[in-house]
């Protein structure tokens, strides 16, 4: 029992570490991630440089969303490297790989690497020599203490956090990430606070205590990365402009892999509801339907709009400019107006005033 | 022994329906040519399917029993017209500004073998965008990759060259292209595009010229011809496209109205060629107030065109639908055989004149699939049109790109992908 005090170290350590540290960066990662059951992702998926553990990265990531699910994965393959290689450093360097880049493709390299390692010795007829269970356990803590104390990987779960959170209107719990202070240690925050403060109605009473200088603090317009459109997608939603959310969404999936992911086609899903394409929306489901994780829920989706005829009709339609004080004019002259777009409005032309 | 007894059971309890089974794709009452892969379909509402098919004549005819109900047999008609064997399309993501991965592909119609003529890893990501190929001929190829170093990658049988079109004669850079039949010549358009996105309502983009001319890049000296009646600046000149003995140029043409994109009707003209040179002026072939003519394709005195309410980008407009022209007596008709109530855009002629393949946004309004159409040259109508066939139904549903400029090939494009890279190194 005493020998296997390591490994139990090992498991305990990854697994609590990553659901206190990682949580919605590993729910958000899942979300960004796509396995389907149809030839085109086979195919693509092929095309790609270390296909096989992107693959088997794939399929593991669409369970990521469950929270529970993503830290026991991560750690049941970290102990999978330790118990296959017999390496506590290569197990370590796998779980830091997993938790930095963040994504479990490393770690199931690392996977293979100890599998073809272990069967090398089995054929050599040799055994690596075992350090003392005391000094097994350094690198763990070394590995456990990069990951608690790197910037990076606490302002990635607070910037996934935001981001998760928005997703779902949940913005009491998007303001308790994008505080005053972590806004002021990592600006992306501020377009998500800038949200959710329009959402409750209180932006433009709290521009100087979150410290809004710009008018681009409020927004991401111009910001051409998944991170960029996939807020601009979510700032439109608010603003009551499926159209424009989906033209942003789609831009968000330009730059993934196979150029949609889970979160996409759930995006897609919503926005066409809202605009009641409900061909549309069968099609994403039906495309959902074929991962294993999301099955159920795009089989439930299209059970709910499996006949439900298109209300999406053709009508004359102002155009969305780069301008977004003339946008949220139009969009007010146009007739669509939330709770978001008059405290943006005001928001806007306080901060473009200074 | 009890599942046999079961089985039998079930056949004796069958549903007999009048009705033609509800499928997708919706092949029921289809004219194909002899060869194409195989008409593979699914129940459209999902439930399993059985299906015996036996064949008289020319004629084969599927039964489809679904949930207890044996419907109506439906009949598949075989063409002996031959059809060109492969065609040459893009897949891209049918979205707005950008795109991740977008190849020219070619499909054997005989089988459901596709294969990637060129992929945009070749230069970097950048876009890669109207192939076209002289007469269907696999062994030359153009297309544009864009982006830093792009320009227009021309193949010649094993030459594979990048040609940046602006750099020579008069600096415009070419957009859709027509080979001529002589296979000297390809005439462009030369382009300059915008997109706007719609607020509401279901057309979410409109794609529209600002400024746009004609020109014709000659391939024995790399030069650029031109003439002055095609380059104007009052008027959008666009989509050239040869006639079969190359001595006329069709193309469209509309009055430069300013920035209001439903302002735009372009007007189907032709000009003369010959000695590479264009002779006389332009002439008004057909033209309408109130819509607008895309993609004119002859084959056999027939101009088959793309007409939408306004503009140069009818893929994104639901009302576009291909109408035909006969040139010798100048009768127009709509091709309603071919037309939904979704979009119909880009079109292409086989190379004996008897299949059109074009495509169509029918099925969900926004992802382009290609449909097969047989055209009879005695009665001048189309046959009911099939959906390029897969190796499962549903392969046309859960592929995420659109099909993009079709195009009929003669045989198989060879693999060039290597030499195309090293010309963007």
């Amino acid at each position: 029992m005493k020998r296997r005090i390591p490994e139990i170290v090992l498991f305990v350590a990854v697994f609590a570490l990553s659901l206190v540290f990682q949580r919605y960066t590993l729910m958000d990662e899942g979300m960004w991630s796509l396995f389907l059951l149809s030839p085109d992702w086979f195919r693509e998926t092929c095309s790609l440089p270390l296909s096989v553990s992107r693959a088997v990265s794939d399929f593991l990531l669409q369970f990521y969303d469950i929270p529970l699910v993503a830290p026991a994965i991560t750690a049941m393959l970290t102990l999978g490297v330790y118990l296959l290689g017999g390496s506590m450093l290569l197990a370590c360097a796998a779980w830091l790989l997993a938790a930095l880049l963040p994504s479990p493709q490393y770690a199931v390299l690392a996977l293979f690497v100890a599998l073809v390692l272990r069967l090398a010795l089995i054929l050599l007829k040799k055994r690596i020599p075992e350090p003392k269970p005391a000094l097994r356990l350094i690198p763990i803590v070394a590995a456990a203490l990069v990951i608690i104390a790197l910037p990076s990987v606490s302002r990635r779960e607070t910037l996934s956090k935001a981001e998760l959170c928005a997703r779902q209107a949940q913005w009491s719990k998007v303001l308790s990430a994008a505080t005053p202070a972590a806004c002021s240690k990592d600006r992306s925050l501020l377009p998500y606070a800038a949200l959710a403060l329009s959402s409750e109605g209180r932006l433009s009473s709290d521009l100087g205590l979150y410290g809004f200088k710009s008018a681009q603090d409020l927004d991401m317009e111009g910001v051409q990365s998944r991170e960029g459109y996939y807020f601009s997608s979510l700032m439109y939603e608010a603003l009551g402009c499926p159209n424009e959310a989906i033209h942003r969404i789609f831009q968000a999936g330009c730059h993934l892999d196979h150029g949609t992911s889970y979160m996409v086609l759930y995006q897609l899903i919503r926005y066409n509801i809202e605009r009641e394409d409900f061909t549309m929306v069968r099609k994403y489901a039906g495309i959902l339907a074929r991962s294993p994780r999301h099955r159920s829920l795009a089989r439930k989706t299209l059970e709910v709009y499996g006949s439900r005829p298109d209300g999406c009709v053709e009508k004359e339609s102002p155009s969305i400019t780069n301008n977004p004080i003339y946008n949220l004019t139009m969009l007010y002259q146009h007739g669509i107006e939330t709770q978001v777009s008059g405290d943006l409005f005001q928001a806007y032309m306080t901060l473009s005033q200074q | 022994m009890i599942l046999v007894l079961a089985l039998m059971s079930a056949c004796v309890n069958m549903e007999e329906s009048q009705d033609y089974p509800e499928i997708f794709p919706d092949y029921v009452g289809v004219t194909v040519p002899q060869g194409m892969a195989p008409l593979h379909f699914e129940m459209k509402d999902g439930t399993r399917c059985r299906v015996q098919t036996t064949v008289a004549g020319d004629t084969t005819w599927y039964k489809v029993s679904a949930a207890g109900v044996s419907y109506r047999a439906f009949p598949v008609i075989t063409s002996h017209d031959a059809i060109d064997p492969y065609i040459a399309y893009r897949l891209i993501e049918p979205g707005y500004e950008s795109w991740h991965t977008l190849s020219i592909c070619q499909r054997e119609l005989a089988s459901f073998k596709e294969t990637e003529i060129v992929t945009n890893k070749a230069n970097g990501q950048g876009c890669i965008n109207c192939h076209n190929f002289p007469g269907g001929d696999p062994s030359r190829m153009i297309f544009h990759a864009r982006g830093k170093g792009g320009g227009t990658v021309i193949i010649d049988g094993d030459c594979v060259r990048l040609l940046n079109i602006a750099g020579v004669g008069p600096r415009k850079q070419g957009t859709y292209p027509s080979w001529h039949p002589g296979g000297r010549y390809i005439a462009f358009s030369s382009n300059v595009t915008k997109q706007s996105f719609a607020v509401d309502g279901r057309q979410p983009i409109e794609v529209y010229d600002t400024s746009s001319d004609l020109i014709v890049l000659d391939l024995q000296t790399d030069s650029v011809i031109t003439c002055p009646s095609l380059c104007t600046e009052d008027e959008l000149e666009t989509f050239p496209c040869w006639s079969e003995d190359g001595g006329t140029l069709y193309y469209c043409s509309a009055w430069n109205a300013g920035p209001e994109p439903g302002d735009l009707h372009y007007r189907l003209m032709s000009i003369s060629f010959s000695d590479g040179a264009f002779v006389g002026e332009p002439q008004e072939i057909w033209a309408d107030e109130a819509s607008s003519v895309s993609f004119p394709r002859v084959k056999g005195g027939k101009l088959l065109f793309t007409r939408s309410a306004y503009g140069t980008f009818p893929i994104w407009h639901s009302e576009a639908d291909l109408w035909m022209l006969d040139l010798a007596d100048g009768s127009l008709r709509e091709a309603t055989e071919l037309n939904s109530p979704d979009t119909e855009s880009y079109h292409s002629w086989s190379s004996n004149g008897r299949w059109v393949v074009f495509s169509s946004r029918r099925d969900d309004g926004r992802y382009t699939r290609l449909y097969f159409a047989h055209y009879d040259p005695e009665t001048g109508c189309f046959g009911k049109p099939f959906m390029l066939p897969q190796r499962k139904a549903s392969h046309n549903s859960l592929r995420l790109k659109s099909y993009n400029i079709p195009e009929f090939v003669l045989g198989p494009v060879a693999d060039r992908q290597k030499e195309i890279s090293e010309l963007f190194d």
